[in-house]
């Protein structure tokens, strides 16, 4: 509880700081968007390795002794494809991860061990920038979102006795999904926030769908260095902090709710980011569970870890 | 064969230095223009704007984030399309503000209206009336080469099409 109050002070210290200070020369957020569609003037390409850990067993929010003592580990690398269709309109894109899943059990006095790596679902995407009012040194903008999540990924891998692996265990849900949501960026030069909110809509698929989710994320950043930007394009280090929230209702299979599913998850993520040139970026981030209130029974998340970049194609 | 390797490196980081900080040389006898560009808040925003501007024939376009200003040099091109520079910021995702131009010209007379024509150009601006227009035309005769630093103004001037726009001239100098 200490903990949890120290990283919300910390979290509040920072937005008061970033609103303070010099908030200028911001940079993309790593884990939630921005309402930007421009930038890339054609095409990019933006990926990252995510590794996220989980063992911990939840009982309604509040950790208690795992008899399994359950470990599970994801790491994800997927390859973000945006393009700039309308000049500061439109940006489409394509986004496939590879997945590496590995979950450890143990079933008496043996340690059981599940793996699946694979490409997962694929997932087409789009921002339509619809409200822009730009003003000398500060912008608001918002910019709806639509996607489609194509069962690509594969959705029926077996462990070595022949059983279905469980669905976190799958690299695809089987199922069409449909990711809608707006982006709202307020940017001055002394301050700026992003917000991003993500509604997921989940079907069905061989009986089994997964419960809707929102999404919404909460960003800003400090430029830590130049101290002075003078002319563009300077290198650039940016000290990002991000609220990432996830909302989610619970699993059914086979039309039966399965209680140990859903619920809220808050994650702390402070990041840096470095801005090289004009036309690529590197980031790493460390995401830390503040709110973890998940319905019944389930693995919770101890941290992630995400390093990535993203590169405009010229 | 240390000593050797130490100074590769510190050769090849001398020679990326001015690439990688972005300094170029500006070129001494050029058009430039200066758009205050609405909304501009981060760098990495800036690279389509930078991109689009060059679509426009610039020799050299260098962006000022934190001024929210777009400075762009002609020395090849004669002729400037103004309302192309306003599209490629739209274009670039930000909103055109007002446009200043420093570049050398002559001083004529028609109709009882002055006009500045740019030198290499056909490119005609409307001098508009005031204080410092005025001294201007008092002091440099019709013809003779000024280097004028002047606010460009947006608005068409509906049945002359020769002159697509206004200057507010801030100030001028002779040019010997």
């Amino acid at each position: 509880m200490k903990r949890l109050n120290k990283l919300l002070f910390a979290t509040i210290a920072f937005f008061l700081f970033a609103q303070s200070a010099f908030l200028k020369a911001n940079g993309p957020p790593i884990h939630g968007d921005t309402a930007f569609v421009v930038g890339i003037e054609g095409a990019g390409i933006s990926s990252f390795y995510q590794e996220m850990r989980m063992a911990k067993l939840l009982q309604n929010g509040s950790e208690i002794t795992d008899p399994l003592n359950r470990e599970m580990r994801v790491r994800m690398i997927p390859l973000m494809l945006p393009y700039e269709a309308i000049p500061n309109r439109l940006l489409i894109g394509l986004s496939v991860p590879y997945l590496d899943k590995r979950m450890e059990i143990t079933v008496g006095n043996q340690r059981k061990v599940f793996t699946n790596r694979g490409m997962g679902d694929a997932t087409l995407f789009s921002k339509v920038q619809f409200y822009q009012k730009d003003r000398r040194g500060g912008t608001t903008r918002m910019t709806g979102k639509l996607g489609l999540k194509v069962p690509t990924g594969k959705e029926d891998a077996r462990d070595e006795s022949g059983a279905l692996l469980a669905p976190g265990l799958q690299l695809g849900s089987g199922s069409w999904d449909i990711p809608i949501g707006v982006v709202i960026t307020h940017l001055y030069q002394l301050w700026g926030i992003n917000t991003n909110l993500v509604y997921q809509i989940n079907n069905e698929s061989n009986g089994f769908e997964k419960g809707d989710m929102f999404r919404y994320d909460l960003s800003g950043s400090i430029r830590l260095l130049p101290i002075v930007y003078e002319e563009y394009p300077s290198p650039q280090l940016n000290l990002i902090a991000e609220l990432n929230g996830t909302l989610a209702a619970k699993d059914r299979n086979h039309d039966i709710t399965d209680p140990n599913t859903g619920g809220h998850t808050l994650l702390f993520s402070p990041g840096l980011q470095f801005i090289g040139g004009r036309d690529w970026l590197i980031n790493i981030s460390y995401q830390l569970p503040i709110v973890q209130n998940l319905n019944g029974s389930q693995l919770g998340l101890n941290q992630t870890w995400t390093v990535g970049f993203l590169l405009y194609l010229r | 064969m240390k000593l050797r390797k130490k100074l590769t490196v510190i050769w090849t980081l001398f020679l990326f230095l001015p690439t990688w900080f972005g300094h170029t040389a500006e070129p001494a006898d050029s058009k430039l223009i200066k758009i205050n560009v609405k909304g501009l808040t981060c760098p990495f925003c800036a690279y389509g704007l930078e991109k689009r501007l060059q679509e426009t024939g610039a020799d050299n376009v260098k962006i000022n984030v934190d001024k929210g200003q777009a400075q762009i040099s002609y020395t090849k091109q004669n002729a400037i399309d103004f309302n192309q520079l306003k599209e490629a910021v739209k274009k670039g995702g930000f909103t055109p503000g007002t446009i200043e131009m420093n570049a050398k010209g002559s001083l004529n007379q028609k109709d009882g209206r002055w006009t500045f024509k740019l030198a290499d150009s056909e490119d005609l601006f409307l001098v508009k009336k005031d204080e410092v227009s005025e001294k201007m035309i008092n002091e440099i005769k019709e013809g003779i080469t000024v280097r004028v630093s002047a606010k460009v103004g947006s608005e068409l001037q509906e049945g002359h099409s020769e002159h697509p726009a206004t200057l507010k001239i801030l100030s001028y100098e002779k040019v010997k």
